[in-house]
């Protein structure tokens, strides 16, 4: 299908006004793709991914070397469009690729550039529809769909154009779980039931366990290709190129060097549980570990009782007294502590990004009240700007906010606004650069040329400088590849250690939940369904399943582990936690034996 | 705020709703030539009556009628007064430095009606065709205009690209005021440099994006076979029905009584 042979290519770059580079982005690609198969292609930001994709397409033309589709050679300008019509793209941002202003129209755009009749343009396009099942949706505006809906759309406009192949370049990193978990499975179908050769490119491992094939990418050459098996077997490797494994696979892979006999690699859930169920009679009997637990619990319980923010019996109703009236919030109470990491989750358009903008008095509470360090912040005296100092807001895609000639001067905006002197600005600014880890050398660097998790950075110390309590923080990590989902998290855990302060984090990704958070809040429904320590509110699997947002993988895990007789004690919430659990009974594969 | 229109387009199913919006540009056109063809106010109240036969048959609710005269209602006022105290002629009142004329009287009344008859029956047109079938209507009218390299179709894809991106990028201008007003910038309580320098705030962030978004756009159209200058087809081409042939008549028809009354008088 797709064949390249010492693929190169170089982007030109400028150093400064006159003097410009090259910069070599693809060194040397070579690879086979078979029709028919799932290709995954990984690797982290950087590696040279999307260019390789672009070249699939003939989006751009390779500088040395060659790459045949269907054994046409891209370089041939007379086969374009033939090769166009060969290979489907499916890009990143979903509003981005969407060109019609209903669904319909816009699958219909490329059977309409190809100046098909129109009879076999409705034909093609219910076909489309019906394939990613949004043919429910075809009169819809594309506004009104969520993202994993929109990527299906922009799937189904591929697929118009009858493709023998479709390359999707990181389709689900904008995408919630739920989302991306839709995405793939439309994916799959069409590889499994339609034949259409898959290239998916993604720098989430988990995504493709499924493929037949990956290809690791690292510093624009491929530096492993093998089937999951082969590449997760090498866990150790994976990480060395700021891969994460899969979280079934970690933990199989610890489990198997602390003594317990698993296959290597271990990639789905039921293999896991299989396996070890089937090593039943090497755990001893559960003893009394369920009271260690408890004390952990009363332990943080009063650790902390000292509240900065009070949040009492809230509701909000966007569009009051209007057709368009829709109710979001209703009777929510809760309080942030001193120095404690709260998570907000709930399932998308479940009102959290609603509930956060009432924390700092963006939006106020039309029943209700909200108390900043006692006092009222309804109160027609109340200063607002003490809020807003006090709670800084870090909104999703927030490096989408800087504007700052250097980044200094972006940082400095805040305690700017706040009436603070120039000096004191620039004084509090650098600060919280240094603590979100951008040393001195990029003070006066354009914010623009720095890397995405970089911005990212520096947009968090830009709420940063304005010195608040508490800090809350819309999807820190969406977007982002592991390694730099990494950093923010270890940045977060710094500036709470170092500035005393409270953190709030609304976030999709369980994992990330329960692993850095000390409380969690579930918002459902317009209510606060459940709160609690990660460890009750995740043992509440099949609530969280019902209502969309699921649990931490490795908490599914034990919980199932439990239900075949295995003796864990609780379901757990982190990995660390699984692993001590697991081996806490472990007595050994020779008891088995 | 994904619900921002453009256009003022009323959801309804009537004959007028379906008629291909080629007719019923033509039939505005004519309707606007007819205005000024009649001379007579009095033909005025027979145009009115035909807008008003319009406005049911579309189902549009009388309320927007009146909508429609709002927005102008101010240039119709200066219209009336100006034109009355303007045109020289036979005296008829006299206050302060104005003369009202009965010449004045008579063609103020007749440019306000004018005016407003022209308005509301405008308005009738957007009030029943959506933007997108407004710019395809537009674009097979105009399509002769490709002949001497006027980019006619270009210019579709970008008003629809348009229709697309409004909603968006003003969803994205109040994620932007949040996310500024959450570091303390303000744009309404402060002096006008404040102001300013807190509204480049806005406006870099959104030039930088709108960049992005059409570099990513244009690798999304080419990627789907789009080329400019290929010959392109539609899905739901426009084609006359038995409906628009008949509507045409009544628009022939109409132009011929204009005519025939400008003849007459």
């Amino acid at each position: 299908m797709i064949k390249m042979e010492h693929l190169i290519h170089r982007y030109t770059i400028w150093k400064s006004e006159t003097e410009k580079s090259k910069k070599t982005v693809l060194d040397g690609i070579s690879c086979d793709i078979p029709s028919g198969q799932f290709i995954g292609i990984l690797g982290p930001n950087g590696s040279g991914k999307s260019t390789l994709a672009k070249h699939m397409n003939v989006l751009l033309l390779p500088d040395e070397g060659t790459i045949w589709i269907d054994g046409k050679n891209t370089a041939d300008r007379e086969k374009l469009w033939e090769i166009r019509e060969e290979v489907g793209m499916v890009f990143q941002n979903p509003d981005n690729q969407i060109i019609g202003t209903s669904v319909e129209e816009d699958v219909a755009f490329g059977p309409e550039n190809r100046n098909l009749p129109s009879e076999e343009i409705q034909r093609t396009v219910e076909a489309s529809l019906n394939a990613v099942g949004m043919i429910h949706k075809r009169k819809t505006s594309p506004s009104y769909l969520s993202g994993g809906q929109k990527q299906r759309v922009a799937i189904a406009g591929a697929l118009a154009g009858n493709p023998s192949c479709i390359v999707l370049d990181e389709p689900t990193a904008m995408l919630d779980p739920q989302s991306r978990e839709e995405v793939l499975k439309v994916v799959q179908y069409l590889n499994k039931e339609k034949g259409i050769t898959i290239i998916w490119i993604t720098h989430h491992t988990e995504e493709v366990t499924e493929a037949d094939q990956i290809f690791l990418m690292d510093q624009g050459k491929i530096v492993k290709s093998g089937s999951p098996q082969e590449i997760f077997a090498q866990p150790e490797f994976l990480k060395s190129i700021k891969l994460e494994v899969p979280a079934i696979t970690e933990l199989s892979d610890r489990l198997r060097q602390n003594g317990i006999p698993l296959s290597n690699p271990i990639l789905r859930e039921d293999q896991l549980i299989a396996e070890i169920t089937n090593l039943k009679h090497g755990f001893a009997a559960r003893q009394n570990e369920r009271e260690n637990h408890q004390d952990r619990q009363k332990d943080q319980e009063n650790q902390n009782d000292q509240s900065i923010l009070e949040v009492k019996d809230i509701s909000f109703t966007y569009g009051k007294g209007t057709v368009n009236e829709c109710k979001v919030l209703e009777n929510i109470s809760f309080l942030i502590n001193e120095n404690e990491t709260v998570g907000i989750i709930g399932s998308s358009g479940a009102g959290k990004t609603t509930l956060i903008k009432h924390l700092n008095g963006l939006l106020k509470p039309q029943h209700g009240s909200i108390f900043f360090e006692g006092e009222n912040v309804n109160d027609k005296r109340y200063r607002i700007s003490k809020l807003r100092r006090g709670v800084g807001l870090v909104f999703q895609y927030p490096e989408q906010q800087l504007f700052g000639r250097t980044v200094l001067a972006d940082v400095c905006f805040g305690p700017l606004n706040l009436g603070s002197t120039k000096e004191e600005a620039e004084q509090s600014a650098k600060e919280c650069l240094r603590l979100v880890g951008m040393d001195e050398s990029y003070d006066y660097v354009s914010p623009f040329e720095l890397s995405g998790g970089q911005k990212r950075c520096v947009a968090i110390a830009g709420v940063l400088a304005m010195k608040p309590k508490i800090l809350v923080l819309d999807e820190p990590a969406a977007g982002l590849d592991p390694g730099s989902r990494l950093m923010i998290f270890d940045l977060l855990e710094r500036i709470r250690k170092e500035r005393n302060m409270a953190i709030v984090l609304v976030s999709h990704d369980m994992d990330e939940v329960a692993r850095y958070t000390d409380r969690v809040l579930v918002v459902h429904g317009q209510k606060l369904a459940l709160t609690g320590t990660p460890q009750e509110v995740f043992s509440q699997t099949k609530f969280l399943d019902e209502i969309g947002i699921g649990v931490p993988q490795v908490t599914s895990v034990t919980r199932r582990l439990m239900d075949e007789g295995i003796p864990v004690s609780h379901p757990a919430v982190t990995m660390e936690e699984a692993e001590q659990l697991l081996l806490e009974n472990w007595k050994g594969a020779d008891v088995y034996a | 705020m994904r619900d921002i229109t453009i256009g003022q387009y009323y959801p309804e199913e009537s004959v007028i709703h379906r008629l291909d919006p080629r007719t019923k540009l033509m039939g505005t056109l004519v309707y606007i030539v007819v205005l000024f063809l009649v001379k007579n106010p009095l033909w005025y109240l027979v145009c009115l009556g035909v807008v008003f036969v319009l406005y049911k048959i579309a189902k549009v609710p009388f309320s927007y009628f009146l909508q429609g005269l709002r927005g102008i209602a101010i240039l119709l006022i200066f219209t009336f007064f100006f034109r009355m105290v303007c045109t020289p002629g036979t005296a008829v009142a006299k206050f302060w430095i104005f003369v009202v004329t009965q010449e004045g009287i008579h063609k103020s009344i007749r440019l306000t009606s004018r005016i407003a008859l022209m308005i509301t029956g405008a308005s009738l047109l957007s009030y029943t065709t959506t933007p997108r079938a407004m710019a395809d209507g537009l674009e097979k009218s105009f399509s002769f205009l490709e002949k001497v390299k006027i980019p006619i179709h270009d210019m579709a894809v970008i008003v629809m690209i348009a229709f697309r991106f409004i909603p968006i990028m003003i969803e994205e201008t109040n994620a932007l005021m949040d996310a500024q007003a959450a570091r303390g910038a303000e744009f309404e309580h402060c002096s006008v440099m404040k102001k300013c320098k807190n509204v480049f705030s806005l406006l870099m962030p959104l030039f930088l994006s709108s960049v992005r978004r059409s570099s990513d756009l244009a690798m999304a159209m080419e990627a789907r076979g789009y080329g400019g200058d290929r010959p392109s087809s539609r899905m739901y081409p426009l084609v006359y029905q038995k409906e628009d042939k008949i509507a045409y008549l009544c628009v022939a028809c109409f132009f011929v009584f204009g005519l025939l009354v400008r003849v007459i008088s």
